[in-house]
């Protein structure tokens, strides 16, 4: 999927966009028990690290810089301006990503708000983030 | 030199391979800082799928893992600095604000984690500091937050 799993990466972390605008994007990624990672964080107790909720988001970012915006442009992350982890992620859970992008043309920055849900009937929140990132030629 | 042996590290942090992100301890004052070493190498995890010829950029750390070593670092320095009786418990992070990443660090460098434990209060506590390779800054941290949890509370 382009640059997005192109780049070095702990886990492929979105599995398919589902919607796609030129201001907004949505992707799911199911969360296997049988990723290498659930090893080690933690033994006992599988749960999925805080931080691939943050790379869920800057892969979807990747992803609407390339499908979005149609821009042959790396985003490179600058800022965590905020993230807030409300729920964990489990094995077996599914990860959504709504993210809406606001692209500064004239400063080749890109700001990104991201609500992260576990997908069930009614969604659950698990993280809000909001990136800031430079696009680079 | 370490502070503690890799053995020692393992007792201190839940977390084993591949998300064990901290290799060393050079300096430690419980309460106050601690100064952790990751060494980053080209046969981890994330580069198992780079494409056959990478560019530079491609392979660069993956900036979530130098905010996971990062916490962890944080992890040993509020297991040092907490009472017995909460030694066995999980801490969560629940927030991050302000974290500025400055450069890429890439296989072969080692960074240095340098953390503040800014406060404590009741099961929550907030951190700060930098990650550095050799003389370069590569990112801040404004400041993260965290909470202590009993084992058993993370069953599901």
């Amino acid at each position: 999927m382009s640059d997005a799993t192109a780049c070095a990466a702990p886990l492929i972390a979105v599995d398919q966009i589902v919607e796609i605008s030129d201001r907004a994007i949505r992707t799911i990624k199911a969360i296997a028990g049988n990723e290498s990672f659930f090893l080690g964080h933690y033994p006992h107790f599988p749960i999925f690290p805080g931080v691939f909720v943050v790379e869920a988001v800057h892969q979807t970012t990747c992803l609407f810089v390339s499908e979005g915006l149609k821009l042959a442009r790396h985003p490179q992350l600058r800022r965590m301006d905020s993230v807030r982890f409300v729920s964990p992620l489990r094995p077996g859970d599914v990860l959504q990503v709504d993210a809406t992008c606001t692209h500064e043309s004239a400063a080749g920055e890109l700001r990104v708000a991201a609500q992260c849900w576990r997908r069930e009937m009614t969604p659950v929140a698990v993280a809000q983030i909001k990136l800031r990132y430079i696009l680079e030629h | 030199m370490s502070l503690f042996s890799y053995a020692d590290i393992q007792s201190m942090l839940p977390h084993r391979y591949p998300m064990l992100m901290i290799d060393a301890v050079l300096a430690l004052e419980p309460r106050h800082s601690i100064i952790a070493v990751k060494c980053v190498t080209g046969n981890e995890p994330c580069y198992a799928r780079l494409p056959e010829e990478p560019t530079e950029r491609q392979v660069a750390y993956p900036r979530c893992l130098i905010v996971e070593s990062f916490s962890q670092a944080g992890v040993i320095l509020w297991k040092q600095s907490a009472s017995p009786d909460e030694a066995d418990n999980v801490l969560m992070f629940g927030v991050a604000r302000d974290c500025e990443f400055e450069r890429d660090v890439f296989p072969g460098d080692t960074m240095q984690h340098r953390v503040n434990l800014e406060r404590a209060l009741g099961d929550s506590l907030f951190l700060s500091g930098e990650t550095w390779v050799g003389d370069h800054r590569i990112a801040r941290f404004g400041w993260l937050a965290a909470v202590t949890r009993p084992v058993s509370a993370m069953a599901r």
